[in-house]
């Protein structure tokens, strides 16, 4: 698993590729918590995931809540196939917004 | 047709990883479609670390894996010696409420369920368990 992160317009960009596993996700985890204390609002590009278990979607809930709990919002994009299966499957969609578009992403995610 | 893998291991992440790819590898080379495959690697990590977790209490003991391809369907099956115990216990998933409500977990066995045609539990003679799992093939 990689990750990459940048400013997108005011809006943090996490980019990561690979596999999100009970293996990679404790390691996301604990790299997004290092920056998510002066996160306010985010999204993450999914497109590169080829693989999300339910360690990983823990990992995606546990990062959202944190930045939730701070009046921010994370934003997921552009998850594939099956790894958008495993996010509606476990309900993802129904406290974050799971989008396919870059811009409508990045809007979302200032708007609050 | 028939049996493609028989794994057998102590029960740890490197195990479990190592059995992970292994289903996901076979599944390819057997011709299966991609939904299957990762389904059928999703299932093997979700009850393997379960054994691992719970039914070892994170301390490992013994952890058989096995895959086999029948006329229309794959059939894992995943046996330990751990305390018994039944998937129909494992409490629902959230997956509706809001975050103020909703604990973070719980989803290993919701996402099996969901992505599995049929799981059956047994008590083995030695008095572990035996969890079986079938995935119809779509292609």
């Amino acid at each position: 698993m990689e990750m990459t992160t940048s400013d997108l317009g005011g809006v943090t960009r996490i980019t990561i590729h690979g596999s999100l596993d009970f293996k990679s996700a404790p390691d996301l985890e604990s790299r997004i918590a290092s920056i998510a204390d002066t996160v306010t609002s985010a999204v993450i590009d999914l497109t590169h995931i080829d693989y999300l278990s339910s360690i990983g979607v823990r990992a995606l809930l546990a990062t959202g809540k944190a930045i939730a709990s701070r009046g921010g919002k994370l934003v997921l994009l552009n998850p594939q196939d099956v790894v958008r299966t495993v996010l509606f499957t476990t309900g993802v969609n129904h406290v974050m917004p799971i989008v396919f578009d870059s811009d409508e992403a990045n809007r979302l995610a200032s708007a609050g | 047709m028939g049996e493609l893998l028989e794994l057998q291991g102590e029960a740890s992440t490197d195990t479990i990883a190592g059995f992970v790819n292994r289903v996901a590898e076979e599944c390819s080379r057997a011709g299966a479609d991609e939904e299957s495959c990762y389904a059928l690697k999703l299932a093997v990590e979700e009850v393997c670390l379960n054994v691992l977790q719970h039914g070892y209490q994170g301390k490992g003991g013994p952890l058989d894996v096995t895959l086999a391809n029948e006329a229309d369907r794959f059939v894992v099956t995943i046996t330990d010696t751990a305390p018994p115990f039944s998937p129909e216990a494992a409490p629902p998933a959230d997956v509706e409420s809001d975050w103020e409500s909703r604990p973070i977990g719980g989803l290993g066995w919701h996402l099996v369920r969901q992505m599995m045609d049929t799981i059956q539990h047994e008590i083995t003679p030695a008095g572990g368990n035996k969890v079986t799992l079938t995935k119809l093939r779509t292609s």
